[in-house]
């Protein structure tokens, strides 16, 4: 019989690929952000109107709010005045990136507030018993039952008009949805193994929250957020179209829409700058957060 | 992966309150039942029997297998024990203290010295944190170790579980193979330092030369941390191999238990009896010819009055429609649940059976 | 043998192009199948063995490159059009899967779908395509067919779920099954019926069967002809009574060691140390060398070609022939 090679020492599990650098879960969402070209071509879109929103005092060419009765309803490309002027004779350009500034500032802010008050109570509800689950949810629908437009011209409504009053408005409008997606991620992921584990190792409550559910709520959180900054914006333009949001003369987009509603007819195409400053953004924002949940819907190897 | 070492010979744990002859887990009617949605707004509302009078022992340093198909309750049995699950009834009594009860040990006690094994699920692992987070989370959130303590101790369990620190303590769960990730369930139960571990159906996932390798590490875990198994598994041939004594279910009760030996030498519930052959030939020359019983396991909504297998016996009579036969011993360290082996039950091979035996 | 086979497999590779790098989940594989005749493909997982049945269908994805002839009743698969593709699945050849759940539309009773695919592919009336889907319920011994037809996939327990999906796999007589794994998530008792079943109705409806599975007891119970792949490659192909005693391969007899039915309760397991390779860095030679307790420095230089060893049972192995005793 023919001998027998001495068995090989080969150490078990020796994992494959070895000189791979471990990689965490957002590192590997960036990487796959970073390969698709149409949110890297938006993500950059974005980036800049944000910053000429924040350079605003660099890149306007003239006070917005300075106008000149003489100088009304130029239309685009009058030297000077690039983008044309307004009813009053304040130059287009100048007002749309200080305009940015606030229409971005009502965009964000509502949205941050409510994913910080939404998501606590999401996850309360989600882990919590049955009674305080009802008690969360059941009033949350109740705030569903409103259209978030009319919910939201109702609280501007009763509070007066003004940008703080609009971004606590679009708050309270923007709440009840972020209650109802993250108590749905925390019901999903308290029913997974790893959570079974992690009571059982009698780990205390808020650790197991912080440590095991969060982590893998935040993901499903965040793209939904992004989602709703477009709407956001969308809104509070349209809450200073009625008159209800920011007051002028501030220059903020849907007040300038709504004062050149009248010049349609004399300068189509300077009345219609503002409205299409706000689809351009509020679509960016869009795009990414559709960006962001494709490339964090990896279809890990089981 | 069976006693070796007589328990006297071995350094005690400083936890032990009652010696060697106490068994370690002591469970006592055991019972879950869950309610199920109404049909209608006045209909009745039905019940899952999932865990219906449940009582076995575990003996300190031995395994116990846990035997039986889909519905029979072994898996609500495990998170009855861990109290994942508040049971209904029934008394659980870790090393003579009750659980739960006044002069007992809580929950939280019982959980410091009694973990779980998970079955390799893609979500038995958190896919956002890193193996080392995974195995510190315990130690550092239950007992408050400090995090460089933990990550000591962390990085002794996976050389203990095959797996070198260096290589494996940064990486995630989606990076590891099967193997590789029972192995981390392994270590992050061993976090805590049980003295019993639930493993539940802890190598079914795994393709056979992986099983065998997890089952060979699990029996130097036994013998070098002297701890003891629950072992849970639907496959016959894992738990004769792993187990000291095995406890068979069906549909939330025990059908038969006792010594590994015994049982697989000679079963004597028809159910195990069928359990057995259904089990595929390995010679492709001597294939089954029939199966060893028809239809599904049932369903436990509802299950069957009296004897619950008596639906799929080829045995049944009247008794055991209308008596549920008791867990009676027949002779050595093995007890049936059967009308069969019970002198004067009423049933026609009772009487035959009982002459055969003496 | 004059007769077609019912498949023909010649060179089979398939790889998946990833950007950093190329698996290679199947290399040259070949095999023949005649009609009536059941072949089980034994493997682990990642050993490549549900990428070849898909293959056989061609149900991969589409960043896959195909290589290699695939004839199904002689007809030409790697090359067939997607219209022409669409009606052989179904009615040519059929698949079943390792859940039910995925196979069965969730929304349409069984009775319905059944009947839909005979409708489809062999252009009955609705009338005769519930009556043989009935028939075919009946077949798979689902007990209170016609009741069941009109049953939900969600309503039947796992067994019968099986059984449904076999029978709409069979509803138009395929001359071809392939099985991914059909009893692996079932219970014991209900393994076995499910095993008998499809042992018997091969033999009534003259089918050939390939039969992917990773449990030993299966692949004895229903495979006439038996082949064990590893990385991608079938390592040992033969009779499954050949392939199952002899044990020509090291991997054949590692992977049989380490099964549990033989063991001495207690022992320590026979393993094969390590792990199976990365198909994407596979070793030059022999893909299970490093882990072969008989390997050679020249098992390592190139992958060992197929020896046969009698018959029609073949092993890619360079010291088989001496470890059978057997002249080369």
């Amino acid at each position: 019989m023919a001998e027998i090679a001495a068995a090989p020492t080969v150490r078990i599990d020796e994992p494959q690929e070895v000189g791979v650098e471990p990689r965490g879960y957002w590192v590997t969402v960036g990487d796959r952000l970073m390969r698709d070209r149409m949110t890297v071509a938006v993500g950059v879109m974005t980036i800049l109107i944000i910053g000429l929103a924040v350079f605003a005092p660099f890149v306007a060419t003239y006070d917005p709010l300075q106008g000149g009765v003489l100088r009304r309803l130029k239309p685009v490309g009058t030297p000077g005045f690039f983008l044309g002027t307004d009813e009053t004779g304040r130059d287009i350009w100048s007002r749309l990136v200080y305009g940015g500034r606030l229409s971005l500032i009502c965009g964000i802010m509502p949205v941050l507030g409510a994913t910080w008050v939404g998501g606590t109570l999401g996850l309360l509800a989600g882990v919590g018993g049955r009674l305080l689950n009802t008690l969360i949810m059941r009033v949350v629908d109740v705030f569903y039952a409103f259209p978030s437009v009319l919910l939201a011209i109702a609280i501007c409504g009763v509070l007066g008009a003004g940008i703080g009053n609009t971004i606590l408005s679009l708050t309270v409008v923007f709440t009840p949805p972020i209650v109802r997606v993250t108590e749905s991620l925390t019901t999903q992921v308290r029913s997974r193994d790893f959570v079974e584990a992690a009571r059982a190792s009698a780990a205390p409550l808020h650790a197991i929250i912080r440590q095991q559910i969060l982590p893998n709520v935040l993901g499903g959180m965040l793209v939904y957020a992004t989602s709703l900054v477009s709407i956001s914006i969308i809104l509070s333009a349209g809450l200073s179209f009625l008159g209800l949001g920011v007051t002028p003369p501030n220059p903020e987009w849907g007040l300038m829409l709504n004062a050149l509603r009248q010049a349609i007819f004399v300068n189509p195409v300077v009345a219609a700058l503002p409205g299409a400053a706000i689809v351009i953004t509020s679509l960016c924002f869009n795009l990414l957060s559709d960006g962001l949940r494709s490339a964090m819907d990896i279809k890990l190897p089981s | 992966m069976t006693g070796t070492a007589p328990l006297d010979q071995r350094a005690i744990d400083p936890r032990d309150r009652g010696g060697p002859a106490q068994s370690l887990l002591l469970v006592r009617d055991l019972k879950k039942h869950f309610p199920t949605k109404r049909a209608h707004f006045f209909g009745p509302r039905e019940t899952v029997q999932a865990v219906d009078g449940v009582s076995f022992a575990v003996m300190k340093g031995t395994t116990l297998g846990v035997v039986g198909e889909s519905g029979c309750g072994k898996s609500t049995t495990a998170r009855l024990l861990l109290h994942l699950i508040k049971p209904d009834a029934g008394d659980i009594i870790f090393d003579g203290d009750g659980v739960g009860a006044p002069d007992g040990i809580s929950v939280r006690d019982l959980r410091l010295q009694m973990q779980m094994v998970f079955q390799d699920s893609y979500s038995s692992l958190n896919p956002r944190a890193t193996i080392a987070d995974i195995i510190t989370f315990g130690p550092c959130a239950a007992k408050r170790s400090s995090a460089r303590a933990a990550r000591e101790h962390a990085d002794k369990l996976l050389e203990q579980v095959g797996l070198r620190p260096a290589l494996f303590a940064r990486r995630y769960p989606h990076e590891l193979s099967g193997g590789q990730r029972q192995r981390i369930n392994i270590a992050r139960a061993l976090a805590l330092e049980p003295r019993l571990l639930i493993l539940d159906e802890a190598v079914s996932a795994l393709d056979k030369s992986v099983e065998a390798q997890i089952l060979n590490l699990l029996a130097d875990l036994r013998r070098d941390l002297g701890l003891t198994y629950l072992f849970i598994s639907h496959d016959l041939n894992v738990v004769r191999h792993v187990s000291d004594r095995v406890v068979v279910m069906y549909l939330g009760r025990i059908v038969e238990a006792g010594e590994v030996a015994a049982i697989f030498r000679r079963p004597r519930h028809p159910y195990t009896q069928a359990l057995m052959r259904a089990m595929p030939s390995m010679d492709p020359d001597r294939r089954t010819e029939a199966p060893s019983l028809t239809g599904d396991p049932p369903n436990p909504i509802n299950p069957p009055s009296g004897c619950r297998f008596h639906t799929r016996c080829s045995f049944a009579e009247t008794v055991c429609e209308r008596v549920s036969p008791p867990l009676d011993p027949v002779g050595g360290d093995h007890d049936v649940a059967c009308h069969m082996t019970v002198p004067g039950s009423g049933h026609s091979r009772a009487a035959e059976r009982t002459a055969a035996d003496d | 043998m004059t007769e077609t086979a019912a498949v023909a497999v010649e060179n089979l590779a398939v790889r998946f192009r990833q950007r950093e790098r190329t698996i290679h989940a199947v290399t040259g594989v070949s095999f023949t199948l005649a009609r009536g005749e059941v072949l089980g493909i034994l493997g682990e997982s990642g050993s490549g063995k549900t990428v070849t049945l898909r293959a056989l269908m061609r149900l991969l994805p589409t960043n896959c490159e195909i290589e290699g002839r695939i004839a199904i009743d002689g007809e030409d698969i790697a090359g067939a059009t997607t219209s022409r593709l669409e009606e052989l699945r179904g009615g040519r050849i059929a698949m079943i899967f390792q859940e039910p759940v995925t196979a069965l539309d969730p929304v349409f009773t069984i009775g319905e779908q059944i009947a839909e695919t005979i409708v489809r592919h062999e252009r009955t009336s609705r009338r005769e395509a519930q009556r043989r889907a009935l028939d075919m319920l009946e077949r798979v011994q689902i007990p209170s067919a016609k009741r069941r037809l009109a049953a939900y996939p969600h309503e039947l327990s796992g067994g019968m779920r099986q059984r449904a999906m076999i029978a709409l796999a069979l509803s138009c007589r395929p001359s071809v099954l392939l099985a991914d794994e059909p009893t692996t998530a079932l219970d014991v008792t209900v393994q076995i019926q499910i095993l008998l079943l499809l042992r018997e109705l091969q033999r009534e409806l003259g089918m050939a069967v390939i039969f992917v599975t990773h449990d030993v007891g299966a692949a004895a119970e229903i495979s006439d002809r038996l082949t064990v792949m590893y990385a991608g490659r079938f390592v040992e192909t033969g009779s499954a009574h050949d392939v199952l005693r002899k044990r020509a391969h090291p991997y054949t007899e590692g992977l049989l060691a380490a099964n549990l039915h033989g063991a001495e309760p207690g022992t320590r397991l026979t393993t094969i140390p390590g792990a199976p390779p990365n198909l994407a860095a596979l070793p030059p030679g022999c893909s299970f060398a490093p882990r072969c307790v008989y390997a050679l420095p020249a098992c390592t230089e190139a992958p060992p070609p197929a020896r046969s060893f009698g018959g029609s049972h073949v092993a890619r192995c360079l010291r088989a022939a001496e470890r059978l005793a057997v002249p080369a």
